[in-house]
């Protein structure tokens, strides 16, 4: 609810003041879609029966690993280090599906203190990421869940060379649709309920802002001249997933996790490549809520 | 399930075998003679303009100076090479900077008089309580009620208020002279945002453009460079640039927007040029390579790389130290003179 005011009044200032920029229009958009299940959802529970129950798990994890970035914008060298990252989780029933169908959020934001091979020329990078996902539930014997959806997301992000000069910062943004996979397996050690899962985000489909070649963001937002910024993204062109694994393990009401988080995110626009590859270790808590009404 | 499982398989294939890297040449003294060459030769926006000039030919520059390079050559001899190899651009853009130096070409200006003297800008301003400071700009009225500016960079941007307040003090005055002799450039934005007082309605002063491959000839369709006036101030009266040949980058591009203002005199040395907006990128080794990658050009097209000529052509004089007479800016004032 309050994440779709803030979507809708995000529309309304951006979209309403900056009538002339689509790109902003888009990202409007997708930001307002992003957050409208989630209102729709806490509406319609209001419909719902007082002795209705409905299950919401919800997840915090903090994050530690490595990134490797390179953008040919910027520099041909890769630079790579320590990288720090936080992601939030949160996933319920739909009120429609008879009870097959979830909806998660997914929304993950890390930095990386990057280093250049050669001579420890300093780099800096980040993203943010806010994701939705519908997921049909299959439950197969044994309590495995297997789940398989379509989700889209919204991205930002930055790299920042210290050593830039006239072009120290690449800034990135681009809307995605794909395919979102989740496998979770259940299992009793030492007396108590642990369970294991991983999910796959693949994204097929989307539009990415990216200067071209050549073009200095002076010429794109001083200027106005919008050459092609714009760019559809799909597997050949831009190659990107997202794996997070976990095992959580039952500590008092909530659960422990331990985990893997890899993203790759990749692209290949107007001769300019990137690639950022982050690779973190996870912990971070598991609660089942159940919400009455 | 099983096609779906298929179709996933795929996906992570694809994935798996599709990690874009850039092919970058190791760290080596041949590597990063490969890599400086290899990034100007797909990034420099100025190969046709100075093949015109001074039959530039990028190939030849490569085997020329290839032969020269061995893994046995220290760092200082390996950067001495690599900045030979840049300045065969004559280009004061491109840079290669390492910890121990900047290799830069300099005939631009050192082949030239310097036109520009600050012991004559003191004796021109006075002392620090004779003149007026705002957002790095110096400006006083002289005795003949023309009012003097002296921008010596674009390099901090100029606030709304420091023009309206530094435009107001000189009203009274008959006549502007802007004095950007030896302003090495700074931010376009800061240029566009002095010139845009000069100008009554929105006009097309140049055209810029931009690479959109790695070949030569990959180039944007130009675009036009507006100035809009500003926003509630207008100068009214005559206006004269002074330059000289270390008006460069942002200072010559704000001599181009000048030249298109209707009360403009442009006079003093022809620009150093400087047309063409940098970007940088690194070597494998670390070492900074500044070149230059967007054009700018007048709105006829004509490249401004090579420098923007006066309307009145104006010298110092010899012994203009002893004469304590700053020749450029007394032609300024005769000329602008009711």
């Amino acid at each position: 609810m309050i994440l779709s005011d803030f979507g809708r009044k995000l529309y309304t200032n951006l979209i309403l003041y900056s009538s002339k920029d689509i790109f902003v229009k888009g990202i409007c958009w997708v930001a307002l879609c992003v957050t409208l299940p989630f209102s729709t959802q806490a509406q319609s529970l209001r419909h719902l029966m007082s002795d209705s129950l409905n299950p919401v798990r919800k997840e915090l994890h903090l994050a530690v690993g490595h990134a490797n970035v390179l953008d040919t914008y910027l520099s041909p060298i890769t630079h790579a280090g320590p990288a720090v990252g936080v992601l939030h989780r949160a996933e319920r029933l739909a009120r429609w599906g008879a009870g097959k169908v979830s909806v998660q959020g997914f929304y993950s934001g890390n930095v990386g203190f990057l280093e250049s091979v050669a001579d420890r020329g300093r780099a800096y990078s980040g993203d943010l990421t806010a994701a939705v996902a519908w997921h049909y539930n299959f439950h197969l014997p044994s309590k495995t869940r297997l789940a398989v959806g379509g989700m889209g997301e919204v991205d930002l992000g930055f790299t920042y060379l210290t050593r830039g000069g006239n072009n120290p910062e690449q800034g990135r943004a681009g809307v995605n649709l794909g395919l979102s996979l989740i496998a979770e397996q259940p299992f009793h050690l030492w007396s108590r309920e642990w369970s294991a899962s991983a999910q796959l985000d693949l994204p097929l489909v989307g539009a990415r802002f990216t200067p071209n070649y050549g073009q200095s963001y002076y010429e794109i937002f001083s200027l106005g001249n919008y050459n092609k910024n714009i760019q559809f993204t799909h597997p050949i062109n831009a190659p990107s997933a997202r794996l997070f694994t976990q095992i959580s393990i039952p500590l008092g009401r909530a659960k422990l996790s331990l985990g893997y988080w890899g993203d790759i995110r990749q692209s290949e626009l107007h001769h300019l490549k990137r690639h950022s590859w982050n690779h973190y270790f996870t912990i971070g808590y598991v609660r089942h809520l159940a919400i009455l009404r | 399930m099983r096609r779906l499982c298929s179709s996933v398989g795929c996906l992570l294939v694809l994935l798996f075998t599709s990690c874009i890297t850039e092919d970058v040449p190791q760290d080596t003294r041949r590597g990063n003679f490969e890599a400086c060459w290899q990034q100007l030769d797909q990034r420099y926006c100025f190969f046709a303009q100075k093949q015109e000039q001074f039959g530039l030919d990028w190939n030849e520059v490569y085997e020329r100076y290839s032969p020269s390079v061995n893994e046995e050559m220290t760092d200082h001899q390996l950067f001495e090479l690599l900045g030979n190899m840049v300045c065969e651009l004559r280009d004061g853009h491109v840079n290669l900077s390492a910890a121990h130096d900047v290799a830069r070409y300099g005939k631009w200006y050192d082949d030239y008089p310097m036109n520009y003297s600050d012991s004559l800008e003191r004796i021109y301003l006075g002392r620090a309580e004779d003149y007026q400071t705002a957002a790095g700009l110096k400006y006083r009225i002289l005795d003949d009620n023309i009012g003097y500016i002296r921008c010596s960079t674009f390099a901090n941007g100029f606030g709304d208020g420091n023009l309206h307040v530094m435009i107001q003090h000189l009203a009274p005055c008959d006549a502007l002279i802007i004095d950007v002799r030896n302003n090495g450039g700074g931010m376009v934005t800061a240029a566009q945002h002095l010139a845009s007082i000069f100008f009554n309605q929105t006009k097309t002063v140049g055209c810029f453009s931009h690479k959109e491959g790695p070949s030569h000839e990959d180039f944007s369709a130009p675009i036009p460079i507006e100035i809009t006036p500003f926003i509630g101030l207008r100068w009214q009266k005559p206006v004269a640039v002074l330059t000289n040949r270390r008006t460069y980058s942002a200072a010559n591009a704000f001599v181009l927007y000048m030249s298109e203002a209707d009360n403009a005199t442009i006079i003093g040395d022809i620009t150093g040029g400087g047309g063409g907006l940098p970007l940088s990128t690194e070597l494998p080794n670390g070492w900074t390579l500044r070149f230059s990658a967007c054009p700018t050009f007048t709105k006829e097209m004509k490249p401004i790389e090579a420098g923007i000529s006066p309307d009145i052509k104006v010298d110092l004089q010899p012994r203009f130290l002893e004469r304590g007479c700053d020749d450029i800016i007394e032609a300024a004032r005769q000329y602008l003179r009711p």
